[in-house]
Formats: C-alpha cells, sequence, structure tokens
C-alpha cells in the first residue's frame, strides 16, 4: 500500500519531527521543567557520545543488543508457543474449551504484575527475564493464531475432503495456509509488547540493557540517561515494527492487510 | 445443543483439574512451601478478608479497586477523546497524517513505564500524572483503528456522494464515520484493556491506594498470598470492563 | 490425529517449564560456594572486596555474588533457592517472618543515613524541639499539619517518619503520607512535589539549599542495623552450615581491617559503586562511610542480636505491616550460634 515515498510527506514528516524537537526545546529551556529536563541537543549528545563510551559496563549499542536477545528469547518462545496453543484452540473445539478458560484468567494479567511471581519461581537470572518478555507477547500471538485458523473456509475443507484429502493434507494446505495472516499479524503486534516488555523485564535485576538504562537513570535521578534508554527503546522498536511488516508483505503476499 | 453443554462440561473439567493441581501441589503434596506458591484456599481467604479488613495497605479491596479505577479510566477517557478525532481526522485529510504519523510513530514504540519518570517530573505526583501514563498507552488503538476504519470506506460510496453535491465535511460525517463505527469501537474495546493494564505502571508513580499499591506493599512486605490475589482482581476487574463495552456495544450499535 | 496434536502440546509447554526452571545451578571447582546475594549499594561493599582478594577462598569457600536491585526481590527470590546468604537492610524483617529466613549477623550500623528532611520555606522548619526530649527535631503538630510526605512504605524511611511524627507529637493522620520507591521520592521532593521526604543514602546527600533536615534515626533515638540472613535450604544444608562461621570471620575480618584505615574503607565502597555502574560522588560515598559504621569484632561481641531485630519487628507489626505473631518468629528466627562460633 505505502511502496512509494514521496517528496512531501518526507518533507512533512521531517518538519513535524522539527517542530517536536523544537518545542521539547523551549518547554526544557523556559519552564520550571528545566530544573530537571535536558535540551533535545544534550539528549542527542549523549546519545551519540554513548554509542563509543560506556554506560556501566557497556556502550550503547552493546546495551541494545543485550535487550534484543532477551527479546529474541522471549520473543520465540512465546511465537512458538503461541502460535501452536492458538492454532490448536483453532483447530479442535475440545482443546478451545480446554485451554480458553485458563487462557482467560491469565491474559488480562499486566507484565508488570508477573514480576513478583516470576522472582519467586525463577529467582532474578535470565529466566525471569524471558518469562516477562514471554508474558508480554503470548495472548496477541494465541488470539490472532485462533482466529485465523478457526476462519478458515469450511467450503474449501469440505471439497478438499470431497476430493479425498485426509486430515493431515487439509491441515497443512488449507488451515494453515489462511490462517497464516492472521499469525502475522499477531506476531507483529507482539513483536512491539515483548520489546516493551524488555524494561519491565531488565527491571528485575541487571547489569545490561537499554531497559537497564532507563532503570538506572530513575533510580540515580538522572534524566539523561532516562531520556537516552527511551530514544533508544524507540528506534529500535520503531525499526523492529517496520521489519516485521516487511516480512510479512513478503511471506503474505497473497492477502492484503490494511492497518 | 448437547454439543454446545459437552464443551462447557470441558471448560469446566479443566478449571477444576487446574485447581484441583494446584491444591495438591500447595496444600496436599507440600512440593511448594506456602510463600513460592500460596494454595488457592489461602487465596481465596486472603481475597475475602482484604474485602473487609484494611490490613496491611490501609485500605480494603473496594477502594483499592475504586482507587485503579478513577485511575484508569481518567487517562482511558482522556485517549478516547483525543484519540478518535484525531484518528478521523488523520485518515481524512492528508497532511494532517503527514504531519502527525511521523511523530506518532516515534513516540509509540515507547513502553508505558518509560513514561513514569517523565509524567512524574512534569506533572508532579498526583492524579494528573498517573492518568497521562495511562493515556499514553490507551490513545494508540484509539488512533489507529479510527485511522483504518475511515480509510475503509469505501471509494463508491465517496463517489456517490459526491454526485450528490455532498461537501467533504459532509461526506466525512455521513459516510465515513458510520463506516468506521465498528471499527472504532473496537478500538475503544482495545484500548480499555489497554489502560488497565497499564495501571499497575501508573501506579509505581506514587499512591496511597489502588491495586498497584496493594501488589506493591505486597511485595515490599512479602505477602505472595496477597500479590496473587490482586493479580486475579485486576484480571477479573479488566475483564468485567471490558465484557461491559461489549455488551454496551451490542445493546445500542447494532450493525 | 487432534489427540495426537493435544499430547505434543502438553510436552511441549510442561518440557519449556522445566527447561525453563531447571537451569542456572552448577558446583564451582573444589572449594564449596556459598551464594551471596547483594546490592550495588554500601550494604555489600565488603563482599565485592572479600571476591576480589580471593579472602573467601584463603578461608576454604567461594563466594558467588548475586545481585539484587533492593531487598523485596531478595526476599521473593529466597522461594527460588536463589542464593544462600544475603546483606539486607530493613527489609530482613519479612524475609524472616515470611519466607523462612534467619538472622546471623549484624555487619553495619545502618543507623546514620536515614533522614527526615523538608522544605526549608515551610513553617515547620522554624520550630526546633517542640518535644523537649528531642532537642534537635524540627516541626510541630501544628505546622505539620496537611503537609504531603513521602514515603516507601514498608521500609526503614516508614520507621524514620513514623517516629519523627510521634516525637513531636502529630497523629499520622494530621499529614497525607504517599508511598513512593527511594528514587522517585527524592526526586518528587526536588521537584516540589512533596512537603516533607525520609530520604536514605545516598539521596539525603544530595540535598540542596532549598531544604532543611528534620530529623534522623538517631535524633529520635532509634537504632538500625544491615543484616546477615541466611535462608533456611541453606541452614538445614550440611555443607553450607560448615562455612558460615568462616563465611562471618572473613566479613568481620575486613571490617576490622576497614574500620581502622578510612582511606582503605573509601576506595573499597567506590571501587564497589564502580563495579556495578552505581552512580555515587566522591563526597556522597565519603559521607555515607562516616555515616554508617561498619560493626567490628569487638561491637559485634558486645551487641546483643535479637535486641534490634525484635523492636523492628514490633514496629512493623505497629504499623500493621506484620502479623502479631510474627515477632515471636523473628525472635526465634535469630540466631548467634554462627557469630559466637566467628568471633571465638
Amino acid at each position: 500500500m505505502r511502496t512509494r515515498v514521496g517528496f512531501l510527506p518526507l518533507m512533512v514528516g521531517a518538519f513535524a519531527i522539527f517542530c517536536f524537537f523544537a518545542l521539547w526545546h523551549v518547554a526544557s529551556t523556559t519552564t520550571t521543567a528545566a530544573l530537571f529536563f535536558p535540551t533535545p541537543i544534550e539528549v542527542l549528545r549523549y546519545f551519540f557520545v554513548s554509542m563509543t563510551q560506556k554506560i556501566g559496563k557497556y556502550t550503547l549499542w552493546m546495551h541494545t543488543l543485550h535487550s534484543l536477545r532477551r527479546v529474541a528469547v522471549g520473543f520465540g518462545l512465546s511465537s512458538l508457543t503461541g502460535i501452536i496453543v492458538g492454532v490448536a484452540m483453532g483447530y479442535s473445539k475440545t482443546i478451545n474449551a480446554a485451554i480458553r478458560p485458563l487462557f482467560n484468567i491469565i491474559r488480562p494479567i499486566p507484565g508488570l504484575a508477573w514480576i513478583p511471581m516470576a522472582i519467586l519461581w525463577f529467582g532474578i537470572g535470565e529466566t525471569t527475564k524471558y518469562f516477562i518478555i514471554f508474558m508480554g507477547g503470548f495472548a496477541n500471538v494465541v488470539l490472532n493464531s485462533y482466529d485465523g485458523t478457526s476462519k478458515a473456509d469450511p467450503t474449501l475443507i469440505k471439497a478438499a475432503q470431497l476430493l479425498g484429502a485426509n486430515d493431515v493434507q487439509v491441515f497443512f494446505r488449507i488451515i494453515l495456509p489462511s490462517a497464516t495472516p492472521y499469525i502475522f499479524a499477531g506476531l507483529q503486534v507482539s513483536l512491539s509488547t515483548s520489546w516493551m516488555a524488555v524494561l519491565a523485564a531488565e527491571m528485575i535485576s541487571s547489569y545490561e540493557g537499554a531497559g537497564w538504562i532507563i532503570n538506572m537513570g530513575m533510580q540515580t535521578g538522572n534524566t539523561l540517561m532516562i531520556l537516552t534508554g527511551m530514544v533508544a527503546i524507540a528506534i529500535v522498536g520503531f525499526l523492529l515494527a517496520n521489519i516485521m511488516r516487511v516480512v510479512e508483505r513478503s511471506l503474505c503476499s497473497w492477502t492484503i492487510r490494511g492497518t | 445443543m448437547k454439543l454446545k453443554e459437552n464443551y462447557t462440561l470441558i471448560s469446566a473439567l479443566s478449571l477444576t483439574c487446574f485447581l484441583l493441581i494446584w491444591i495438591v501441589i500447595t496444600d496436599v503434596l507440600h512440593v511448594f512451601p506456602a510463600y513460592a506458591l500460596p494454595s488457592p484456599i489461602l487465596a481465596v481467604k486472603t481475597f475475602f478478608l482484604k474485602l473487609v479488613q484494611k490490613s496491611p495497605d490501609g485500605s480494603t479491596l473496594l477502594v483499592h479497586i475504586a482507587a485503579s479505577l478513577q485511575v484508569a479510566l481518567s487517562g482511558y477517557l482522556l485517549g478516547a477523546i483525543i484519540g478518535i478525532p484525531l484518528g478521523i481526522l488523520m485518515a481524512w485529510y492528508k497532511p494532517v497524517d503527514m504531519f502527525v504519523k511521523p511523530i506518532f510513530d516515534l513516540v509509540r514504540p515507547i513502553p508505558p513505564i518509560g513514561w513514569v519518570p517523565i509524567m512524574m517530573l512534569t506533572l508532579g505526583i498526583g492524579l494528573k500524572a498517573k492518568a497521562m501514563v495511562i493515556f499514553v498507552s490507551a490513545v494508540i488503538p484509539c488512533i489507529i483503528n479510527a485511522y483504518s476504519g475511515i480509510k475503509q470506506t469505501s471509494l463508491v460510496h465517496i463517489n456517490v456522494a459526491k454526485t450528490f453535491g455532498a461537501s467533504n465535511v459532509e461526506i466525512l460525517r455521513t459516510v465515513a464515520i458510520p463506516t468506521a463505527m465498528p471499527m472504532i469501537f473496537t478500538g475503544l474495546r482495545v484500548s480499555l484493556g489497554v489502560a488497565w493494564m497499564t495501571l499497575v505502571a501508573a501506579e509505581l508513580i506514587a499512591a496511597t491506594k489502588g491495586l498497584g499499591y496493594m501488589l506493591q506493599i505486597a511485595r515490599t512486605i512479602g505477602r505472595p498470598d496477597i500479590i496473587i490475589v490482586g493479580m486475579l482482581v485486576i484480571a477479573g476487574v479488566g475483564a468485567i470492563l471490558t465484557g461491559a463495552l461489549e455488551w454496551f456495544e451490542k445493546k445500542f450499535i447494532r450493525r | 490425529m487432534k489427540r495426537m496434536l493435544s499430547i505434543v502440546l502438553i510436552v511441549m509447554i510442561a518440557s519449556m517449564l522445566f527447561a525453563g526452571g531447571g537451569a542456572e545451578k552448577k558446583e564451582s571447582g573444589a572449594l564449596p560456594e556459598l551464594r551471596v546475594a547483594v546490592m550495588p549499594f554500601y550494604i555489600s561493599s565488603q563482599i565485592g572486596y572479600i571476591v576480589d582478594n580471593k579472602l573467601d577462598e584463603a578461608a576454604g569457600f567461594k563466594i558467588k555474588p548475586i545481585m539484587f536491585p533492593t531487598g523485596a526481590p531478595m526476599n521473593e527470590a529466597i522461594a527460588s533457592d536463589s542464593y544462600d546468604v544475603a546483606t539486607i537492610g530493613g527489609a530482613f524483617v519479612f524475609g524472616v517472618a515470611n519466607f523462612d529466613a534467619h538472622v546471623i549477623a549484624s555487619h553495619i550500623n545502618g543507623t546514620g543515613g536515614n533522614e527526615v528532611w523538608a522544605k526549608k520555606n515551610l513553617a515547620m522548619a522554624t520550630v526546633k524541639g517542640y518535644n523537649p526530649a528531642y532537642p534537635d527535631v524540627l516541626g510541630s503538630p501544628a505546622t505539620v499539619k496537611g503537609l504531603k510526605v513521602v514515603q516507601n512504605t514498608g521500609t526503614t524511611a516508614q520507621l524514620a517518619i513514623t517516629n519523627w511524627l510521634q516525637a513531636i507529637g502529630a497523629p499520622e493522620e494530621s499529614v497525607s503520607i504517599i508511598h513512593m520507591d527511594f528514587a522517585q521520592s527524592y526526586q518528587a521532593f526536588k521537584a516540589g512535589s512533596a512537603d516533607v521526604a525520609a530520604l536514605v543514602s545516598p539521596y539525603c546527600f544530595q540535598t540542596d539549599d532549598s531544604m532543611v533536615k528534620v530529623a534522623d534515626l538517631a535524633s529520635l533515638g532509634v537504632q538500625l542495623y544491615e543484616e546477615i540472613t541466611v535462608t533456611d535450604k541453606a541452614l538445614k544444608n550440611d555443607k553450607i552450615r560448615a562455612i558460615l562461621p568462616a563465611f562471618l570471620k572473613v566479613l568481620y575480618a575486613v571490617n576490622d581491617e576497614m574500620e581502622a584505615d578510612p582511606g582503605k574503607k573509601f576506595a573499597m565502597v567506590k571501587k564497589w559503586y564502580d563495579d556495578n555502574g552505581g552512580a555515587a560522588s566522591d563526597s556522597d560515598i565519603q559521607a555515607e562511610c562516616d555515616l554508617k559504621p561498619f560493626v567490628t569484632s569487638a561491637d559485634a561481641r558486645a551487641l546483643v542480636l535479637g535486641e534490634y531485630e525484635k523492636t523492628y519487628a514490633e514496629f512493623m507489626v505497629s504499623q500493621d505491616k506484620l502479623a502479631k505473631d510474627r515477632v515471636a518468629k523473628v525472635v526465634a528466627n535469630t540466631t548467634d550460634e554462627f557469630l559466637k562460633a566467628a568471633l571465638q
């Protein structure tokens, strides 16, 4: 849909971002917030400086990579289990009936609220962090996989069965392909929520990560660190969402989904 | 009909199994010490005690729920009031889209807890700061859904309206917005869920009551039974809220 | 087919759960391992020194530090058996009462560095010694009425605020007490969102001219110690039990050495902060070293273990944070057995 980026939108976009920073600059120099709030120039300078100089134990690059590694593991696990659970629920009404009530209890619990329980069960190592990220993405994948699978066209299934396809063939040739766009929609949302959960996960205890920068800034009252961490998280989150969109477009070229 | 009852039975059975296993590994076999996983019986007991007892965090459960609802709903309403018109404007007027979209894309990936220190420093420690943390997460689904809802308007409908001499604003009001209504409502529902989920983060700012506060105190003083109750109550209230909105939607917005 | 699928599904979920739970445990080398829960603050600086200089290996065991941000997750992590011994502040009381931990020693006198501060322009800042029993304490019931007070509820910050209000005879309901984390309390106070704040170190060293010290634990006549606790599971493990006296012996040797040489102490604490990404300034570190003396072995012999623990538990009971019957448990779970063996 948006394959060609025109010149005008690009200019207006740049102007908008410029306005945003200008407003921030004015606010942080003239109002009382100046006491704590650094100007965008200071933040950008610190942002670029910390790409080569260490904050704590690592440079900004390494912090971001550590966070990405955690998200990769947590998101990988939640995608895998989420797709299996969701597809199973969509495929078999029995499994749906068995899992649905438990899933409905777990789903609305916010990620932050899992932290104490996660520490009780897994301690404070990486497992706990993976768990928090897992919980951040799991529900969306399940819901979308379920939707996609259960909405597979019954006429197509019937037709295939009439032509002698067995259950396995029906599943892999009809149900799974028709669910794929939904699954990808779920994965896309889940990736961004997983990335958001990394901040909560790194609150638990860590030496590294983009979330660590924000938490350390919060603990020491260093707003520059907080904002730098936020900029890093925003940029990576933005990139991840766009990468996922490209992957989706190339893998599910047969459906066009409006977003 | 028979089949449907069967599934309900399976659901009930699976829930009972879950609870039974939970009871067996805690109260019967003591696989974990009580402080690692409180038994469901203890959780239920704590739940009823918290309904009437102020100990140990100074308020009863209902007072906590009311305080949290106030924070979450004010943030949510603000998000809906600002988000939906903004989404509509972005979808209908190209310049608005070009201007707002980049800022929106930039701000969107920031997690709600990331906003906590910023809101606290700029807005203080009252309701305003907490509601704003909820706002930044609640506004996103409102904008996205209003935007894609309007974008769904079929070109044919628009052209028909144009042929009949409707102005741009009239088309928006009589054709595009009605088409977008179902999507907008989905957005409102998603947003309500998100707003409620952000509550725990918002109450990190400062609190004297609220479910997030209850959780924090329970953590500080090491009471996993209250933590479990808090988690389940947050989940339950969240489910009730979205359920209520769904009911409202079905009742009043018949498609 | 469907049955197969569901079985595969269940096996996958189960294996994932077990894979998560079972990881992270290994004996290192020949020396028995002692997992010590630490925080990136003053309270655990000795542990860093012991590990850096291999004092633990010389005494026949190996310390594995496990980092925690605060005391609350330390208590929670007892449930998952994440460590054996903890260096912990006021949160010890909940670890002992609710998570079966045991107090075996006090290693720092933490009375200093727990302070109540107020904005200087308030009326209460001009009233000094309202209650003659506390001549240095600021404020009176009339001048504090309606003020916004921030504290980290359930911690030593609450101890300071409660004792301050009691000292000046102001009922707790006359002020509005708001719960915030330590760092957030300081920021809200500095930003002017709160009138009074309970500040712990290092925040109480980072105050400016617009603020004034209202009271500290010493001027309120309250004592506070940082504690060494051991989990119940570790205590029942004979291997760990055997190490504990040696561990305490090494710890108190470091305490003696550092209290005798303030320069060395400063260097040690500074290195601990630096190693763990804490951003404390030199003057903050010096102030902390001066305000919170380590408990030397001579002090430890004079100290009656269990007295402070009991009063602190009783305070938490009075604040409705602990059930009444837990005081007895805190007393019962305080043992000087290992301390005595270490100081022989």
